[in-house]
């Protein structure tokens, strides 16, 4: 068993990582939309999925987030029931709220990734890492997970 | 009041890792007497940032720091593993001798001061 993304949809596992991100890109647009005309509201929902890479190697699972502009003190990790959540918020800097905007990309607001963790993880060892707006969270394994090489020999 | 501040977002031909290259999220705001340009660069170092005014237009270019060691093994890549590109128009209301730009978290600021004709001011009435 390895990491899994804990994804709502789980009945289209299928679908290309491109039709995902078109989604989140549409996801973003309508965001974008509709924060521009509602309220203060608004910007209190879960707004965006930061993208993220999972990689492993013999001693530990790495799961690597985008999150760009984002004070690590508003980010929180939280392991229960072997479910490893990644959520926080994205603030909007004070000067920026009161000024004329021309053109909003950027995600704001609320944002939450989940993962389904393996067997083996030692979950009181997680460490994470905030440096140039990549949040890299590093999940060492348990000795009995990790990939053990068996010589057989040959008769 | 004409705009400041255009994106470009059109690909131009030096651009030779076309597919490879992604386009940054950016905000523009204004204030009394700025623009403010916000483009997410995450997994960007400082020095691989370069910022380039020339003709009127501010050309961004960046280059991500490599993604996992070779070491790791795969699971999940829903970040692209990329070279940052986009450009801008500036308008005629902008100092461009005066462009500051900073770095920090994966969030480069470039203020671009106005010129001095284009500055609100309010006026006091006698």
């Amino acid at each position: 068993m390895t990491l899994m993304r804990w994804t709502p949809a789980r009945e289209l596992p299928t679908l290309p990582s491109e039709v995902w991100s078109m989604q989140r890109e549409i996801n973003r647009m309508f965001d974008n939309f509709f924060r521009g005309n509602a309220g203060e509201e608004a910007l209190q929902m879960p707004s965006w999925d930061p993208a993220v890479d999972v990689a492993e190697n013999d001693d530990a699972y790495v799961v690597k987030v985008e999150l760009p502009g984002v004070n690590r003190n508003d980010v929180k990790i939280v392991v229960q029931d072997r479910q490893l959540t990644i959520r926080g918020e994205k603030k909007q800097e004070k000067d920026a709220r009161e000024a004329n905007y021309h053109r909003i990309e950027r995600s704001y607001g609320a944002f939450q990734r989940t993962f389904t963790l393996p067997s083996g993880v030692k979950s009181d060892k997680i460490e994470a890492a905030y440096t140039d707006g990549i949040l890299a969270v590093t999940l060492p394994k348990a000795e009995e997970a990790r990939a053990k090489e068996i010589e057989v020999r040959v008769k | 009041m004409e705009k400041s501040i255009d994106v470009r977002d059109q690909q131009t031909n030096s651009d030779t890792a076309y597919d490879r290259c992604r386009i940054p999220a950016a905000d523009v705001y204004e204030t009394s007497d700025a623009f403010v340009l916000m483009l997410d660069l995450p997994g960007v170092v400082k020095e691989g940032i370069s910022l380039i005014h020339e003709k009127g237009e501010l050309k961004v270019r960046a280059v991500a720091a490599a993604g996992q060691p070779s070491d790791m093994k795969v699971l999940v890549r829903e970040v692209r593993p990329a070279t940052y590109s986009r450009t801008f128009t500036l308008g005629d209301g902008i100092d461009t001798e005066s462009i500051d730009a900073r770095f920090d978290s994966g969030v480069l600021t470039v203020k671009l001061l106005k010129s001095a004709a284009s500055r609100s001011r309010e006026i006091t009435i006698n």
